[in-house]
């Protein structure tokens, strides 16, 4: 804690030897009398200083939240010595509103009591992120105010923000799911619990597999066949390109929120899970099943940012193993940056299932063409290069899904998988 | 309107009229030949404290002492002047008070009304107390006492240098 005094200490301690030295030179006790009640409060100020060793304590009520969520937080500051007046602020970083105690400011103030007691306020989170909050900033008033000590107590405190809560109705169907058993149908025949289709008995054939229904009708032994339930490896690949030199970049909010709704989809569903954040800074989550994937991926994808580059980027770069072959590929991305089309484009091209959502931003894209005095002229040559890029897409094989802006994300994943329900051969 | 309330400009605006007060009350009184030069310093000091409590808290110490030097030049041309000395040393008290509130009203934190209410009681009783302690010195100085009043002051900034010491040793 650091000491100050404040702008009265200073001008009362004044006050009073200018007072009394010129009660000395002038040898008038009045001017004596006019400085007496500074020289006083300036004293006992002083006296009654006691330096206060406080402590704080500070906690959420939540390590994970869903954005929208409250958090509250819980802020106790307890001092040694009575001081005359205590102000407590808690800083949070991320994107939260205060709405209680104070809106905009997590900050109290009151009695050394009053604040030992405990006091509470409340975050309303808005779209995911890490939110940290703290150290708690403490200043202490001493009695009359003419001394005070501030600095900052404790830790900080995090919570994660993770994006949305929606369900997936349909889980997105690869079209070369793994050996291991899973949530998918596969096109060959094994067991499974979904019916495929019945043929004769063979030598081998366990005979809870007959089907004796067919076989009275056919006079011999037929037998069902099923499908297997396979996993798969799904790889998101979430488009980090900026628009802009001061990292614009409207889509990646819905883009983050769409992959964390695929990613525990799919997990829930036994399939491995990987995210590329392709773009200013390329960061990777190798494929992975089960808890601790994904885990790995919230905390990977809270730490998304979007940033401007010129450097070439390409899935060449990319370790090997990070897209295994088989793998579906999911590009979520507004289409912004022709380094994207070509990264889908290539992935496509090495024989990967590869398709696409574009994140419909025009209205933003609009709202900054009006900015900058652009006509309505460039929005629609805007449009149009849009339009080549998806025609270039769908040209190798991808499908590309609009995600509108007034749509969930659900819905466009929902029709990526309507769209996907018939596997395109990979292209060799 | 409570925002507006338990924000810091009202109460720098009581500040500047308390302040502009004493300059007004030690201005009328001094005689003629002195009134123009009180009336200018004080009014130096009066905007002083006006940017004081607006912009830079700093600039309190010379405020105050623009807005007492009326006073003192009213003590120093005048023989009977100990009437004028106790509301004036309550004014400038009740000044520097509502000044350093309103400078400590800068804060993010809003104030909690208990706080409100204990810093009201605090700024009335600390200008009573002002003049009080005026007063009791006004009188105390009245009195007969050896040495006239080299040795009295010399004794009161004793007292006053050693609680400062006792002070600053418990920090």
């Amino acid at each position: 804690m650091n000491r100050h005094g404040t702008p009265r200490l200073v001008a009362y301690g004044t006050l009073t030897v200018l007072g009394l030295f010129a009660a000395i030179v002038t040898g008038r006790a009045e001017l004596a009398a006019l400085a007496a009640p500074f020289a006083l409060i300036f004293a006992a100020g002083l006296v009654l200083a006691e330096t206060p060793a406080p402590t704080a304590t500070l906690r959420l009520d939540a390590e994970r939240v869903v954005e929208g969520d409250a958090v509250i937080v819980d802020v106790t500051v307890t001092t040694d010595v009575p001081v005359g007046r205590l102000e407590v602020l808690v800083p949070s970083s991320g994107d939260v509103v205060a709405e209680e105690p104070d809106a905009g400011a997590l900050a109290w103030s009151g009695t050394s009591r009053a604040l030992a007691a405990g006091v509470t306020g409340r975050l309303r989170t808005g779209h995911w992120g890490l939110v940290r909050v703290g150290p708690v900033w403490v200043r202490a008033d001493a009695p009359l105010g003419l001394v005070r000590w501030e600095g900052a107590l404790g830790g900080v405190a995090s919570v994660r923000v993770l994006p949305g809560t929606a369900t997936l109705r349909t889980m997105l169907r690869p079209s070369e799911p793994r050996a291991v058993a899973g949530s998918h149908l596969a096109r060959v025949r094994g067991d499974g619990l979904e019916f495929a289709e019945v043929r004769p008995y063979a030598p081998g054939d366990r005979l809870r597999a007959v089907n004796w229904a067919v076989s009275a009708r056919r006079d011999a032994l037929w037998v069902n066949q099923r499908h297997p339930d396979r996993s798969a490896d799904l790889v998101v690949l979430v488009d980090t390109f900026s628009d802009d030199r001061e990292g614009t970049a409207p889509a990646l909010v819905r883009a983050v929120r769409a992959a964390w709704l695929l990613a525990t989809a799919h997990l829930a569903g036994h399939d491995r899970v990987g995210v590329v954040t392709f773009g200013g800074y390329p960061a990777w989550l190798t494929p992975g099943g089960g808890e601790r994937a994904l885990l790995a991926l919230c905390d990977r994808l809270l730490a998304t940012r979007a940033a401007w580059t010129e450097a070439q980027r390409s899935v060449r770069f990319l370790p090997a193993h990070v897209i295994p072959s088989g793998a579906l590929v999911v590009g979520l991305t507004p289409l912004h940056d022709m380094r994207m089309v070509v990264a889908l484009a290539d992935l496509r091209r090495r024989g990967l299932d590869v398709a696409a959502v574009e994140i419909d931003v025009l209205d933003e894209v609009a709202v900054t063409v009006i900015d900058r005095g652009l006509g309505p002229s460039v929005l629609r040559l805007w449009q149009l290069e849009l339009e080549r890029r998806r025609t270039a897409l769908a040209a190798v094989g991808i499908p590309v899904v609009p995600w509108p802006a007034d749509e969930d994300a659900a819905l466009a994943l929902d029709t990526l998988a309507r769209v996907r329900r018939r596997p395109v051969a990979g292209i060799r | 309107m409570r925002a507006v309330l338990l924000s810091r400009w009202p109460l720098a605006g009581a500040a500047l009229v308390v302040g502009a007060l004493t300059v007004v009350v030690a201005g009328v009184a001094a005689a003629p030949d002195v009134r123009t030069l009180a009336l200018e310093v004080g009014v130096l000091g009066w905007a002083l404290l006006a940017v004081a409590v607006a912009w830079r808290g700093i600039v309190l110490t010379p405020a105050l002492v623009g807005l007492g030097i009326p006073t003192a030049l009213l003590v120093v041309h005048h023989h009977d002047t100990a009437s004028m000395i106790v509301p004036a040393a309550a004014l400038l008290v009740a000044t520097g008070e509502l000044a350093g509130w309103s400078l400590d009203r800068r804060s993010v934190v809003t104030e909690a009304p208990v706080l409100v209410a204990r810093r009201l009681a605090s700024t009335a009783g600390l200008t009573a107390g002002a003049a009080a302690v005026a007063g009791g010195v006004l009188a105390v100085s009245g009195l007969p006492a050896p040495g006239g009043i080299l040795p009295l002051l010399t004794g009161a900034a004793a007292v006053v240098a050693i609680i400062a010491l006792a002070a600053l040793r418990r920090w």
